[in-house]
């Protein structure tokens, strides 16, 4: 019996074609090993698409350079960013910090989408690398 | 895909967003990720004055992309002309270019994340892949567009991509 292989992810992502759709709704009933390999990879999907999404701490659409170096003082330029009102990126949180949460891309979309009415004032909830900590 | 962009800070915004979790999860090095923004949207910026956003919204974002991909990639080649090291003639296929670096590999540790590790593991090509889908969050045609590869192409990466991170997490 040949298995479902990479339809698997498809099936997965919402990628399959109405025959292909078909054909897994077919074959999964009866087969353990493909169900098995479904949950797998469901959970590695699940743990990547986990991954929270990093901000920079500056604003890179401003003209000016940042203004101070953001690898050495991250907590002073969320100050300063603002105080002059650019985007409210982050809240400052530590490499292993237990409070920093997760945004996903579909939230990202949704936010910051072509149809999305942005908010840039309300800080994302957003881990936020201090950039620059160790560097050698 | 991104429609109708003419707006620099919109473009900024948008694309420097997505450059930075693409790179960051990439490498596994945040300093490195905010390097390439830089360098990125430099490039962009140039490139946007004599680019045609009429006719031409629809592969917008594939040219952003390819634009980062090369900025990524030559960033890649500079980190590796390390004095004890020699470059292979054809580097995209030579393992050096694919696996991590022990500076890299200290870096993942460092963030604490087994997930962040195991991608770092992965030939970039599966990395790549898998990162575009599940970080970046872009359909299968939009990857394939923003790589310049095959969407069937794409699908296979996306699976082998998931299935090596299944052997190395479990």
């Amino acid at each position: 019996m040949t298995h479902l292989d990479e339809l698997l992810s498809c099936y997965l992502d919402g990628e399959l074609s109405a025959v292909e759709r078909e054909r897994v709704a077919s074959h999964l009933p009866g087969c353990t090993r493909c169900r098995l390999e479904l949950d797998d990879l469901a959970a590695i999907r699940s743990a990547v698409r986990g991954l929270p999404l990093v901000e920079m701490a500056f604003d890179v659409a401003s003209d000016a350079p940042p203004p101070m170096p953001i690898r050495t003082h991250p907590l002073r330029w969320v100050a300063a960013a603002a105080a002059v009102g650019f985007v409210g990126f982050v809240t400052v949180s530590g490499w292993n910090s237990a409070a920093a949460v997760s945004v996903t891309p579909a939230e990202l979309s949704a936010r910051f989408g072509a149809n999305s009415s942005v908010d840039l004032l309300t800080p994302l909830k957003v881990e936020v690398h201090t950039v620059g900590a160790g560097r050698p | 895909m991104v429609e109708g962009h003419t707006d620099w800070e919109d473009v900024a915004r948008s694309h420097g967003r997505k450059i930075y979790n693409y790179a960051y999860r990439l490498s596994g090095n945040p300093d490195d990720a905010a390097d390439l923004v830089q360098e990125v949207l430099l490039r962009v910026r140039r490139g946007l004055e004599t680019y045609s956003t009429g006719p031409f919204t629809g592969s917008f974002e594939a040219w952003l992309w390819r634009i980062t991909r090369n900025a990524f990639i030559d960033d890649i080649r500079r980190k590796r002309r390390r004095p004890t090291t020699t470059l292979p003639d054809d580097i995209d296929r030579h393992p050096a270019f694919s696996s991590p670096s022990p500076d890299e590999v200290l870096e993942s540790i460092r963030l604490g994340s087994d997930v962040q590790k195991a991608l770092l593991d992965l030939p970039f090509e599966f990395r790549e892949a898998v990162v575009m889908c599940d970080v970046i969050g872009y359909s299968y045609e939009q990857i394939a567009l923003s790589v310049g590869a095959p969407i069937g192409t794409v699908r296979s990466r996306i699976h082998r991509g998931r299935k090596m991170l299944r052997e190395r997490l479990s």
